[in-house]
């Protein structure tokens, strides 16, 4: 998983690698290796906060927590206010 | 005429030729179809410039316009426009600012002061609701325009009075100079340029006039909930980071212009990127009035500070091969002390860079990231001297002054260098890059937002790009009229209903503000289509529909002429027109804009 933005600057890492079958288990698991995240970023289920959005690959934005993930997806947490 | 809420219905012209003014008044009729800001600025515009004026010639007028929020202490709404024909584009020119100018131009009781002719020598002009004073600017030549703010409150004995001022760059005719307040900056399409060519250093405004709102105790209610929404999770980004945030996103996503387009990626991204300026440099926030956001973050190096937006931080650094955060910084800061647009210049350059290394400009130290290179442009372009005097021109003139297909790298669109979205990976904010009636704009087009979002591939060209550029025109439109911060447009759940309540609250008046959203577009076509338009200024400079991408996610990705020509199609038909783009006569009657044609 990439951070992004407020998201890297909490965490203090550019990237955290957890083992997970969906993108909603990846966030949980991300959640409980950052719980700083929590608030700002992640919701306590879990969930990105509105003001962010996971994006796979650099290719597709998703945010179904049901989306699948295979072992060598790599999930962008980026600012879902697009743009400037 | 019946009281106004909102509005004061009057405007004010001053001559400059001959010092004279007189005040007009504006017929409710109007405001209600344009609204304020960019809307009402428009119908001005086409109004009060002559047909086929030259952008630099004393009659193109300089126009100041407020809107009917500011005052009302709605978050985000002090700002105001400022339009002319474009001396970079021969187009609509139109730029937004904001902070206590814009309250403070509101309380001289005009909604827009117009400035025509040329002064005889270098003024200030003074407007107080009592009158207008045009006075001697010698003594303010050469300052940059916060050194003039302070000189011009002095000369009048004033702490309060509120100043925009052209820097060095407007005085000398820089066709990308900026008017500034405040530290704010009317940035794009050179109305500073206008403003130096009237030899107006600066507008001093004073007043003392409220504005009644139709519903004050309502307003207070919805202004209390939008407040409260533009501190949370809609305006995350930029309150903690800014849009320096998206530096690293769009390097990532293959999207980030570098090396003058040649590249989508920039290898020493993290090195520029924005959560490195913030670890880094960061040294507060700071808020325009009647802000609640505060997305304007001030950065320190040595013993300077500068802001810093992602526009600027990509212009002046991957663009032109910059990987240091200090010459990135101190190039924004010269931009801002000069008085010049960060997007021209920076593209500018960029393309003088490239062309000197294809050998067609005699300009050894201009070279991909070479920061020297960058700063001594910047100085030259600001003072016209030297290669300066080419690049002060802008992109699309030097590049047809060099020649030799240089003009095939000038990254620009009616003239209007492009902003920080690459195209060929960003295929909605693409079309909306190639039709905005200001050139290649991301302001005025919003279309990116789908781009960004789950709703369709981005790298992939369909027909829904047309009604997702004009829809985001549109709503642009409507914000740029009332005004509002587009920083702000996620604190509303559902944009037209929410906004028309707002509006109805100030004003007291029922306004379908998607169709007044809609007139406004079209009207600014409407002055383009007066102005000289053509069917061939819709469209992207040659790099980016004759070569894929080369770096990146998206590598390999191309945009050719006939994918961009099938979306500017869908773009004309979602619009009503006709498919050579122009306005048919149904659509003008339906607008009310046919007695404007």
């Amino acid at each position: 998983m990439e951070l992004y933005g407020q998201a890297r600057l909490l965490a203090g890492t550019r990237s955290v690698t957890v083992e997970a079958l969906s993108l909603g288990e990846a966030l949980r698991r991300l959640a409980r290796l950052h719980p700083e995240l929590v608030g700002a970023v992640l919701e306590p289920g879990g969930r990105l906060t509105p003001a962010y959005t996971a994006n796979l690959n650099g290719l597709r934005f998703c945010n179904d927590p049901d989306q699948p993930l295979g072992d060598s997806d790599e999930i962008l947490i980026i600012s879902s206010l697009a743009g400037g | 005429m019946s009281t106004l809420y909102g509005y004061h219905g009057r405007l004010l012209v001053v001559d400059l030729s001959c010092g004279a003014w007189r005040e007009e008044s504006i017929e409710p009729k109007v405001l209600r179809a344009f609204v304020g800001g960019t809307g009402l600025a428009a119908y001005l515009l086409h109004r009060y410039a002559p047909p086929g004026v030259e952008p630099l010639a004393p009659d193109n007028p300089l126009i100041f316009v407020n809107s009917p929020l500011v005052g009302t202490a709605v978050t985000t709404s002090s700002k105001y426009t400022v339009i002319t024909k474009s001396p970079l584009t021969g187009f609509v020119g139109d730029s937004l600012s904001s902070s206590y100018l814009a309250v403070e131009l509101k309380k001289t009781g005009y909604d827009a002061i117009i400035l025509t002719g040329a002064a005889p020598d270098w003024s200030y002009v003074e407007i107080r609701g009592e009158g207008v004073g045009v006075h001697d600017a010698s003594a303010l030549l050469g300052l940059d325009p916060g050194e003039a703010e302070a000189r011009v409150r002095e000369l009048l004995g004033d702490a309060y009075v509120r100043v925009a001022a052209i820097g060095l760059a407007g005085e000398r005719g820089v066709r990308y100079a900026t008017i500034s307040n405040d530290g704010r900056h009317a940035g794009r399409t050179g109305t500073g340029a206008v403003m130096g060519a009237k030899r107006v250093k600066a507008l001093a405004v004073r007043g003392h006039l409220r504005t009644e709102v139709a519903h004050p105790r309502e307003l207070q209610a919805v202004r209390k909930r939008l407040a409260e929404r533009s501190l949370g999770h809609a305006t995350e980004k930029y309150r903690s980071l800014g849009t320096t945030a998206n530096l690293s996103v769009f390097n990532r996503l293959g999207a980030l212009p570098s090396y003058n387009f040649q590249q989508a990626t920039f290898e020493q991204a993290d090195r520029v990127s924005g959560e490195q300026l913030h670890q880094a440099h960061h040294e507060r926030s700071v808020t325009c009035a009647s802000c609640t956001i505060g997305c304007e973050h001030l950065f320190r190096f040595g013993e300077k500070t500068s802001r810093m937006e992602y526009e600027s931080l990509y212009a002046l650094g991957p663009l032109c091969g910059i990987s240091d955060l200090d010459t990135v910084l101190e190039a924004a800061e010269r931009c801002d002390r000069y008085g010049m647009d960060t997007i021209s210049a920076g593209a500018t350059i960029a393309w003088a860079m490239e062309t000197a290394q294809q050998g067609l400009l005699d300009a050894p130290g201009l070279r991909f990231g070479n920061g020297e290179g960058l700063l001594g442009a910047l100085e030259s372009i600001a003072h016209r001297d030297g290669l300066g005097e080419l690049l002060a021109e802008g992109s699309r003139r030097a590049a047809q002054v060099v020649g030799g297909g240089s003009e095939a790298w000038a990254m620009q669109v009616k003239g209007l260098e492009m902003p920080g979205y690459e195209p060929r990976s960003l295929k909605s904010m693409a079309l909306g890059l190639a039709v905005g009636s200001r050139g290649a704009c991301h302001n005025r087009s919003t279309a990116y937002e789908a781009d960004f979002s789950d709703e369709l591939d981005r790298l992939r060209a369909d027909e829904r790009r047309g009604h997702i550029a004009a829809d985001s025109e549109d709503r642009s439109a409507i914000i740029d009229s009332l005004i509002l911060c587009k920083f702000v447009r996620r604190c509303f759940e559902n944009f037209y209903p929410e906004a028309g309540e707002l509006y109805e609250l100030v004003t007291g008046w029922q306004v379908d503000l998607r169709q007044a959203g809609e007139r406004i577009t079209n009207l600014k076509k409407l002055f383009n289509v007066r102005e000289g338009w053509r069917r061939s200024d819709d469209t992207l400079p040659p790099r980016v529909l004759n070569e894929a991408l080369s770096t990146g996610i998206a590598s390999g990705t191309t945009l050719g002429h006939a994918e961009l020509e099938e979306m500017i199609a869908s773009y004309y038909a979602a619009r009503g027109w006709t498919p050579d783009g122009q306005i048919p006569a149904d659509k003008l009657e339906e607008l009310g804009l046919a007695v404007l044609s």
